[in-house]
């Protein structure tokens, strides 16, 4: 939506990529890509991250090659508690704080992690931060939580379906965002069921009856400002498309 | 229920079943009803949650609060719960390695150690098997269910005791209670000094007395690491597989079973939970309704089962595929009665 308008996005998978790979026909990796959709498109990893930020820093490329090329250190950095939380949101938020490669696109947009880890990954900086009363570990993680909690630059979509669960997980979410960066996340509701103007269908009375309810809990609780509708489609780039025409009327 | 006797065998042949999915595709409330009938046979069950999000606590109608309770079953049994306290089991770890409570002490003054039972605790893979294998070690249950979180982070959970391997063997051989030393000693020429240029002598020092403390549970943990991934691998273990009727959901599972293949963690049962939308069947149980939108639906679930029966039968020729359909209610504990009880029939 936003690249249809003209402006230049990136957009960041934090997740799994092999299904977004596919639906692109681009191999998903560290570099961005073109998409082919008018965005370009990257995987990020704490790992990468940092082998970028270590080069960036001492401005020694073999510096950050050798100290990662040791399988100890790499092992170690994967149970290092926050390492790779804070690596990815370094280089997410380094184009704000203007410390890094510079990032030439006016939009990131980033396909986090599932709840628990979205919120404990927010909570990294501030944790990091407190473990260390100065210095750039200090600095920057404040730097970091500062640009997470400016709703000038950073804004959140929090995506629920019309279920129970879902809506719970999500007033958890919304509640642990809020508290952490004092912004709140606009919410979509995804997979709504539209039925037919034109067809009677009694059959789906009392599921359109359950839906409304959860409409109206994602309305009042989590001020729900927009929904997507469930679409039969299995061509996957025409979703693609329904989706963000459909964001544009929104 | 002619197929109790099927899934019974399989709970008596495992003792630890991890639900692995994506985010989304039912793994809790699938997990929570298979520990719950588990439990209603009689088999003594143990249900835990890695997952930092509440929902096993929301699916089982327990506080999340309370980190390990107890829920009675229609069959008058019951059915344990635990979720991860990070602070409880790492104390707990450290105070079995050392009784004396020294070591608890010299930790509980780091400040990294601090943040790591504290607000970076939730993700801490060490803590979830710190209460795993309390949890296994106590030979109180038949069959511990596991409620991983969804993708990588399971993956990651499941490789902590080959990472921790890893680590040692990458080193000079040394003893094992002196890798850490070793760690040290490695350090001083690389790893502190990059640290410390990156992070601030401050972090630097904090993570130099955190590892500083380590040779002292090196062992304890070494063992603890192993013997869990030993098990993992072993007969005792198996990966239920949870995914929907969804394309792109279908490729991502694909993706995670090729990951866990490369752990040689045996994968039993892969679960396609929702297999039909429940309104669906209430649709077409009326012949005489002509719609187009439920042609359009009903044509849309039938090419999703159609190719993911054909990618299910390409990547999974020796798994177990189970079909669940969508439940109408899946809120709290009534529904997951229903749910086992659909488990039982379909297996």
């Amino acid at each position: 939506m936003l690249a249809s308008r003209g402006k230049k996005v990136l957009f960041v998978s934090l997740v799994d990529t092999t299904f977004l790979g596919e639906i692109l026909k681009v191999e998903v990796g560290y570099a961005p890509k073109a998409s082919g959709l008018g965005f370009d498109v990257c995987n990020w990893t704490g790992l990468e991250c940092l082998k970028e930020y270590i080069a960036f820093k001492s401005r020694m490329e073999w510096l950050a090659d050798s100290f990662l090329k040791s399988n100890f250190i790499r092992y170690l950095l994967a149970q290092a508690p926050g390492l790779a939380e804070i690596s990815v949101l370094g280089k997410i938020t380094s184009g704000a704080r203007a410390h890094g490669p510079e990032l030439k696109y006016d939009h990131i947009v980033v396909d986090s992690f599932s709840s628990g880890h979205f919120i404990a990954m927010i909570k990294t900086p501030l944790a990091l931060a407190q473990t260390s009363s100065s210095g750039p570990m200090h600095r920057e993680s404040k730097d970091i939580h500062s640009i997470l909690s400016d709703k000038k630059i950073c804004s959140y979509l929090m995506i629920s379906t019309f279920e129970s669960y879902s809506i719970q997980e999500a007033e958890e979410t919304l509640a642990g965002l809020k508290t952490l960066t004092g912004l709140t996340p606009t919410v979509i509701g995804n997979k709504k069921i539209e039925l037919p103007k034109n067809e009677k269908l009694p059959f789906m009375e009392t599921v359109i009856d359950q839906q409304n309810l959860y409409n109206e809990m994602l309305i009042n609780k989590l001020q729900m400002q927009y929904y997507m509708p469930l679409y039969f489609l299995n061509a996957r780039d025409l979703i693609l498309e329904k989706e963000s025409q459909w964001l544009i009327r929104a | 229920m002619a197929n109790q006797g099927v899934i019974k065998q399989y709970f008596k042949s495992e003792k630890i079943l991890f639900f692995l999915g994506n985010g989304g595709v039912g793994k809790t409330t699938l997990s929570a009803s298979v520990a719950y009938l588990a439990s209603t046979y009689n088999l003594k069950t143990a249900i835990i949650t890695i997952d930092p999000s509440k929902r096993l606590a929301q699916a089982l109608g327990v506080s999340d609060k309370s980190f390990s309770s107890s829920i009675d079953t229609a069959s008058g049994t019951s059915l344990d719960v635990f979720l991860v306290n990070p602070q409880k089991e790492f104390a707990d770890f450290l105070q079995k390695t050392d009784p004396s409570g020294v070591l608890l002490k010299v930790f509980e003054k780091n400040k990294l150690y601090q943040q790591m039972v504290g607000r970076l605790g939730e993700t801490q893979n060490f803590s979830a098997l710190f209460l795993l294998d309390k949890v296994y070690q106590s030979k109180k249950y038949d069959l511990i269910v596991v409620d991983t979180p969804p993708h990588q982070h399971a993956i990651d959970f499941l490789n902590t005791g080959p990472n921790i391997k890893k680590i040692i063997d990458s080193l000079p051989k040394v003893k094992t209670s002196a890798f850490i030393n070793k760690i040290l000693n490695v350090g001083k020429d690389s790893f502190y000094n990059v640290l410390s240029f990156l992070t601030g002598e401050v972090f630097a020092q904090e993570m130099k007395d955190f590892l500083a403390a380590f040779p002292a549970v090196g062992d304890s943990l070494l063992k603890l690491t192993t013997d869990l991934s030993e098990l993992f691998v072993s007969e005792q273990s198996s990966v239920n597989l949870v995914t929907v009727p969804e394309v792109s959901k279908v490729v991502e599972i694909v993706g995670i079973a090729n990951e866990i293949k490369k752990l040689n963690i045996p994968i039993d049962n892969l679960w396609i939970n929702r297999a039909q939308p429940y309104w669906l069947d209430k649709g077409l149980a009326d012949p005489q309704l002509k719609s187009k939108w439920l042609e359009q639906a009903m044509t849309f679930h039938k090419q999703n089962l159609e190719y993911i029966g054909v990618e299910l039968a390409k990547s999974f020729p020796n798994t177990k595929n189970i079909y669940l359909p969508e439940f109408e209610n899946s809120d709290g504990l009534g529904d997951l009665i229903a749910i086992s009880k659909k488990i039982e029939a379909v297996y």
